[in-house]
């Protein structure tokens, strides 16, 4: 197993490792290029975080026989306001990042520090309290709401977690803003999410996530569920609210086009490594690293236009 | 279009479904025409019909109780009124298909060699051990590593882009004058979606086939087509080569699609412009021109007029289903680029 796991170091694939416990003011130096302004009053500080999830052989003896290094040695930051973009591939670890990153994993090492606080082994009450800063929308509109519930109590049910405004027509009446500000009727209170169109259902997950006014909203996958026609929709409603509430926005994508028009800084990812973060324009006019040059050029339409501008 | 007949003719096709809410007009009288070694893209988005059109070419709506009017005119002979024991001589052996899912599209407890080797036997009368041979050769011909090993694998061992190159090969395998690929692409990684594509590029230049592909990505027909139509409410609103298409696209719907698509080399905007609304239902669809609802220029008249797909003045392969005038469109398109 251990051979395994240290394949890559002999190879000499990994660069010289980042020492532990120093906090990480910048990315790690395979990663770090000219073109990248780090934050300077960074809001999410991301430092050398591992997740491998073990895999066992045996059924009464299990052993561990190996490990699926899904997110392996990554740092970087995220500044007050800014929008960051995660781009991979499938498998390349981007969704266990912002896993991590919500605390919705405890990561095998490494560290995230949330406005200053590490929040990577936080429990109970205080990581609830935390919870309410980070949010986060998912890809699927339609098995992230509760088919049984309705919109009213699927936007409300945060409330009710944290024992906010408690009384019924206060509730109401925030659900019902919340509603609003995310461009739906806030007479459809009592309706069912199946009764919603996919882009409409997107919406009712951007209320939930807003509902208790967080700072960090991570979006993975926002509109790779939707229409072509429904995808501007989202992403312009995200941008506004994202300017009115000041928020920092972390949007995980595997589409180029989408991170390149929404995110200040991009970090592409593969194998579980951020393998390129650098500011968006300077990844997409001067992509550096191999991958990101292989990823770009394999858009369609990138190759059409180029013929196109060259002939 | 190229001289002489055309491979393909589809003619006012209308499929519509009976259900329990009332009837779905899937696709509302389309036409169109595949020449020999042409690629025609179908773009729309969920719910306009691209993929209720292209399953009928081949009858694959038929037992799902659809009701299917106009002619699928395929050299000569009308796929529509055809039966089902001469379709079946047609289907994956002159006109074959490439399915969007190739996880549920391949079987899972047989043998991908199998799959592809029933393929064959279906149409060519050769043995077992004759088919398996073309199989191998099939699946390195598709760019597949070590087919001889891998002729013997499950689908469930090979990777998403290998299953869908497992897919072509099949498809491929009694060298069809026609292949309809529904989203070949949609479910794969971007490096593995340009692998695809240019493996489909190279075996239509090779083998000298037809292409419809049907998606609703414009980026992806426009690498491949060479004529595209673009469906919205189960009709075509707009067709016209892919240049001509791009450069000027004549209809709403179409200047829609593109702006509300952000785009990697242009300029950034703040907002993108998505087009209001959502698509609209085919049991009831709206009156007049269908997308007059969701339509920033639509005039009152709109709602009771059916715009006719009509030629331009300047060029007749480009037609479109507007009932703005030509300069009226011309001025618009131009104000907003």
């Amino acid at each position: 197993m251990s051979r395994r796991m240290d394949r890559r170091s002999w190879q000499g694939l990994e660069g010289p490792p980042t020492p532990r416990g120093v906090l990480c003011t910048q990315a790690t130096e395979d990663t770090a290029r000219g073109d990248e302004t780090p934050p300077a009053e960074p809001l999410v500080e991301v430092c050398d975080l591992v997740k491998h999830f073990p895999t066992t052989r045996g059924i009464v003896f299990k052993r561990e026989i190996g490990a699926v290094k899904a997110v392996d040695g990554v740092s970087f930051a995220v500044g007050r306001g800014e929008t960051l973009g995660i781009v991979g591939e499938t498998g390349c670890g981007k969704s266990t990042t912002a896993r991590l990153m919500m605390r919705l994993l405890v990561p095998t090492s490494g560290s995230v520090r949330f406005d200053g606080q590490d929040i990577t082994h936080l429990k109970g009450s205080k990581l609830k309290a935390i919870r309410r800063e980070l949010q986060m929308i998912f890809q699927d509109p339609f098995s992230s709401l509760n088919p049984r519930k309705t919109v009213g109590s699927i936007v409300g049910e945060p409330f009710a977690i944290h024992g906010l405004h408690t009384d019924r027509t206060e509730r109401r009446g925030k659900v019902r803003e919340l509603l609003d500000m995310v461009g739906l009727n806030p007479e459809h209170y009592n309706r069912y999410p199946h009764e919603f169109s996919g882009g409409q259902r997107q919406r009712i997950g951007v209320a939930r996530a807003l509902a208790l006014g967080p700072r960090l909203l991570i979006a993975d996958e926002p509109v790779s569920a939707l229409d072509v026609s429904i995808q501007a929709q989202v992403l312009n409603l995200l941008r506004e609210l994202q300017r009115e509430m000041g928020l920092t926005l972390v949007l995980i994508s595997h589409d180029l086009s989408v991170v390149r028009h929404m995110c200040d800084r991009v970090a592409v990812m593969r194998e579980g490594k951020i393998v390129e973060l650098a500011d968006n324009e300077a990844l997409y006019s001067r992509p550096s690293h191999p991958y990101t040059k292989e990823l770009l050029a394999a858009v369609p339409g990138a190759r059409r236009n180029r013929r196109t501008i060259s002939g | 279009m190229s001289m002489g007949e055309p491979l393909l003719r589809v003619e006012d096709l209308r499929v519509e479904f009976p259900t329990e809410d009332g009837v779905v007009k899937a696709v509302d009288g389309i036409s169109y025409d595949v020449g020999r070694g042409q690629t025609l893209g179908i773009v729309g988005e969920s719910g306009s019909g691209k993929t209720v059109a292209a399953l009928s070419i081949l009858g694959l709506t038929r037992a799902q109780g659809a009701r299917t009017t106009g002619r699928i005119v395929f050299e000569g002979r009308d796929l529509v009124s055809m039966g089902e024991a001469e379709l079946r001589k047609i289907r994956g052996n002159e006109i074959a298909m490439v399915f969007q899912d190739p996880l549920s599209a391949l079987h899972p407890l047989y043998r991908v060699g199998a799959q592809i080797v029933e393929a064959v036997r279906a149409h060519q009368d050769v043995s077992k051990a004759q088919a398996r041979k073309r199989t191998i050769e099939l699946l390195g011909l598709v760019g597949i590593p070590d087919p001889g090993r891998r002729v013997d694998d499950y689908p469930h061992e090979f990777s998403g882009g290998m299953r869908q190159r497992a897919m072509i090969a099949m498809a491929l395998a009694n060298e069809p004058k026609l292949l309809i690929a529904d989203e070949p692409t949609t479910a794969l990684d971007v490096t593995v979606q340009a692998q695809i594509l240019a493996l489909l590029e190279q075996l239509k230049s090779e083998l000298g086939m037809s292409i419809v592909i049907v998606t609703h990505d414009l980026g992806v027909v426009a690498e491949m087509a060479e004529e595209i139509a673009v469906m919205y409410a189960g009709r075509i609103v707009e067709t016209a080569t892919t240049e001509a298409l791009l450069d000027h696209p004549e209809h709403p719907y179409t200047w829609g699609l593109l702006r509300s698509i952000p785009t990697l080399d242009g300029p950034r905007k703040e907002l993108l412009t998505p087009i209001p609304g959502s698509p609209p239902s085919l049991i009831d669809p709206p009156s007049g021109c269908h997308f007059h609802p969701r339509c920033a220029y639509a005039q009152p008249e709109h709602a009771r007029i059916d715009p006719e797909l009509r030629p331009l003045a300047a060029d007749p392969a480009h037609r479109v289903a507007c009932l703005l005038g030509e300069a009226a469109r011309r001025r618009l398109w131009k104000e907003s680029a």
